[in-house]
C-alpha cells in the first residue's frame, strides 16, 4: 500500500510510474487477477496515468544559468535566451 | 626571361600575320600544356562573389598578382570561408581568357594557409586519444529516457542555445534546463567549456549534458578539438551529447561523447522524448485497462444472468416440490419394506414412515430454505454489481412467498393438519377414514390424537372442521349452542382418552 501511494507523489520518477502502469496492464490482461484485485489495479493504474498526464501538461519553462560565487559555490539564476535580432 | 623554344609554336598555315585570335589560341595551348596543375600561395584581394554564383579574386604577393576564378559548383562546396586579406593556398589549372587577353587560375580547391597545420593536429590528437581508449564504444552510456534536468554548455548568446531551448520546451515542457555559459571560439573557450562540464557535474542534479555550438570554420570550431575538452567529456559522470557545427563537421568531442548529434537542435531531440507520443501511449494503456475490466464485468454479469435464469430461481417452489417428491418416494419404499417384515419391525417402519411423512412439509421447507441460502451465497460470490441488488430483491421476494407457503404459517391461522395413522397420509377426504381409525391432528402448537366415530363425505359445518363431532346430530349450520356442546363433548373425550404424546416436537 505504501509503495502504491508513493507512486503518485512528486519524488517518484516518470519512468517508474510508466513501469508500474505497464505491470498493471500485463497483470490485468493475464486474466489471473480476481475481480476485486482487477478493480483495485484499474484504480491504481488510472491514478498513475493521471499523474503522468499532469507531468506532461506542465507548460512552465524552468531555465537557469549557472555561475560561481566568490565563495566557490554554484548559483542558478533565471535565464532567458535572446530573441533573434540579427540573422 | 627563359629561352624561347621555337619548336612549340605550331606552323603558320599561310604567309603573313596571324589574327589576334590565332595568336591567343597558341598562347593558350602553351599555357595549358605547361601549367596543367598549379599550387600557389598568396593573399586574397578584390574578392567578389557574382550573382551568377562564380567567385572572383586576385591572389597576390609583393611583386605579382594572379587572377583567380572559382566556378559556382566548386565555390558551393568550399569547406573554408575565404575573404580579402586572407593568406590562402590554391590549387587549379591555368588558362587564358581570350576576350580580355589575360590568363587566369581556374581554382579547384582553396583553403586558408594555417588550416593545413590544424588538420594535421586534428589527426594526430584523434589517433592518440583513440589509442588511449577515449572513444571506446563500450564505455558510452545510455541516455536517460525521461531526464528531469538537462544541462547545456554553450554560448548564452547566439542561435545554438536558442534552438536547443526551443526544441526541448516543445517536446517535453516539464524539463528543467540549466545553462553553463561558455565561449565557444577563440582563446579561452576550451577552458570555459571544460569548466561548464565540471560545474554541471558538481550540481549532482543534472541527468544529461549537451555541449555544442553552431556552424563555423575549422578554426571557429577548434575549441571542441582541444585535448582538455576531450578529457573533460570523458571524465564526466553525467552522459554527454556533443553537437558541434553542421552535420558534416566532426570534432574530437563528438568521438569522445556518449552520443554525437549532427546539430544543436538534433541534440535536443535526442535528449528528451516527444510528450505527444508518450501521451498517446498512455491513452492506449488506459484504453487497454478499461477494456479489460469492462470485459471481465460483462462476463461476470452474463454468468450471473445465466445462474439467475436457472429453474430454481424462477420457481423456487419447484425445488421444494422436487424434494418432497423424493421424500414421498422414500416413504413409499419404506412402507413397502415394512409390509414384508416382522410385525414389530413393520410397526417401527410404519411409524418411521409416518414420521417422515408428517415432517415432510418441514423438511420440504428446510430444503427450500437451504436452496435459497445457497442461491444467496452464490449470488454474493459471483460479484458485486447492480445486478446483485436486483436479483437479491427477486430472491427475497421468492423467499417471502415460500415463507407464506410454510405449512406452519398456515397452521398459525387456525388451520390444522390431520394425518391418518393407519396410512400415515395427510387426510383431505373424510371418506378415507373409517370409524375406529386413529387420527393425529397437528395444530400450530401441539398435536392431538383422536379416534374417528363417524366419517362423512360432506363437510359437517360451515366453520372450519377442527374436530369430528362425536355422535352428535349432524349440523348443517353450526349454532353457538351446538358448538359449545360439541366442544364440551370433545373435551370430555380428550380427558377420557389415553394420554397421547405428540410426535410433533
Amino acid at each position: 500500500m505504501a509503495k502504491k501511494k508513493a507512486m503518485k507523489e512528486e519524488g517518484v520518477s516518470f519512468e517508474a510510474r510508466l513501469g508500474r502502469i505497464e505491470e498493471i496492464v500485463e497483470r490485468l490482461e493475464s486474466g489471473e487477477a480476481g475481480l476485486d484485485e482487477s478493480l483495485r489495479l484499474y484504480a491504481e493504474g488510472a491514478e498513475l496515468i493521471k499523474a503522468c498526464r499532469a507531468t506532461l501538461a506542465e507548460a512552465e519553462k524552468r531555465i537557469s544559468k549557472l555561475s560561481e560565487t566568490a565563495g566557490g559555490d554554484l548559483k542558478e539564476e533565471p535565464f532567458e535566451p535572446e530573441d533573434e535580432e540579427e540573422k | 626571361m627563359p629561352p624561347f623554344d621555337a619548336s612549340l609554336i605550331p606552323e603558320p598555315q599561310d604567309e603573313g600575320p596571324e589574327t589576334v585570335w590565332e595568336l591567343t589560341r597558341r598562347i593558350q595551348a602553351t599555357l595549358e600544356d605547361g601549367f596543367p596543375q598549379v599550387w600557389v600561395v598568396g593573399e586574397i584581394s578584390n574578392y567578389k562573389r557574382h550573382t551568377s554564383g562564380h567567385v572572383f579574386f586576385t591572389l597576390k604577393d609583393e611583386r605579382a598578382s594572379l587572377r583567380c576564378i572559382i566556378w559556382k559548383s566548386t565555390a558551393e562546396r568550399l569547406r573554408h570561408e575565404i575573404r580579402d586579406g586572407l593568406e590562402v593556398e590554391a590549387k587549379g589549372r591555368l588558362s587564358v581568357f581570350e576576350k580580355a587577353g589575360n590568363y587566369q587560375l581556374y581554382v579547384s580547391s582553396v583553403k586558408p594557409r594555417g588550416v593545413g597545420a590544424l588538420e594535421v593536429a586534428f589527426r594526430r590528437l584523434k589517433e592518440k586519444l583513440e589509442k588511449e581508449g577515449l572513444f571506446d564504444p563500450a564505455r558510452k552510456r545510455a541516455l536517460p529516457r525521461f531526464p528531469r534536468r538537462v544541462g547545456i554548455v554553450t554560448s548564452p548568446t547566439g542561435a545554438a542555445v536558442r534552438d536547443i531551448i526551443h526544441v526541448l520546451a516543445r517536446r517535453w515542457p516539464a524539463v528543467e534546463i540549466v545553462l553553463a555559459p561558455a565561449l565557444v571560439q577563440g582563446p579561452g573557450a576550451a577552458a570555459e567549456i571544460v569548466r561548464g562540464i565540471r560545474w554541471l557535474n558538481r550540481l549532482r542534479s543534472i541527468d544529461v549534458i549537451i555541449i555544442g555550438r553552431g556552424g563555423g570554420s575549422l578554426e571557429d570550431l577548434w575549441p571542441f578539438n582541444e585535448e582538455s575538452v576531450a578529457r573533460a567529456v570523458y571524465a564526466s559522470d553525467v552522459p554527454v551529447v556533443s553537437a558541434v557545427g553542421h552535420e558534416t563537421d566532426f570534432s574530437i568531442s563528438d568521438f569522445v561523447a556518449d552520443v554525437r548529434a549532427p546539430t544543436p537542435s538534433a541534440a535536443a531531440e535526442i535528449v528528451v522524448p516527444d510528450a505527444r507520443e508518450v501521451l498517446a501511449a498512455l491513452r492506449a494503456q488506459d484504453r487497454r485497462m478499461a477494456r479489460h475490466v469492462q470485459h471481465r464485468l460483462e462476463r461476470l454479469g452474463d454468468r450471473l444472468t445465466l445462474a439467475a435464469r436457472s429453474r430454481f430461481f424462477v420457481h423456487p417452489e419447484e425445488l421444494a416440490l422436487a424434494r418432497a417428491q423424493e421424500l414421498e418416494d422414500l416413504a413409499g419404499r419404506l412402507r413397502a419394506a415394512a409390509r414384508e417384515s416382522a410385525a414389530e419391525r413393520r410397526l417401527r417402519l410404519e411409524r418411521a414412515a409416518a414420521h417422515l411423512a408428517e415432517h415432510a412439509p418441514r423438511i420440504r421447507w428446510q430444503a427450500a430454505q437451504g436452496a435459497i441460502r445457497m442461491a444467496l451465497y452464490r449470488l454474493r460470490a459471483a460479484g458485486r454489481t447492480l445486478l446483485v441488488h436486483h436479483w437479491r430483491a427477486r430472491v427475497d421476494g421468492f423467499a417471502q412467498r415460500l415463507a407464506d407457503l410454510d405449512p406452519d404459517r398456515v397452521l398459525g391461522r387456525g388451520y390444522s393438519r390431520t394425518v391418518l395413522e393407519r396410512t400415515g397420509a395427510t387426510l383431505t377426504r373424510a371418506a378415507d377414514a373409517r370409524p375406529g381409525d386413529t387420527l393425529r391432528t397437528h395444530l400450530a402448537e401441539g398435536a392431538l390424537a383422536s379416534r374417528v366415530e363417524e366419517a362423512g363425505k360432506q363437510r359437517m359445518s360451515n366453520v372450519e372442521p377442527v374436530f369430528v363431532p362425536s355422535g352428535l346430530r349432524r349440523a348443517t349450520q353450526g349454532t353457538a349452542k351446538d358448538e359449545a356442546k360439541n366442544a364440551k363433548a370433545q373435551r370430555r373425550k380428550d380427558a377420557a382418552g389415553p394420554p397421547q404424546r405428540t410426535l410433533f416436537e
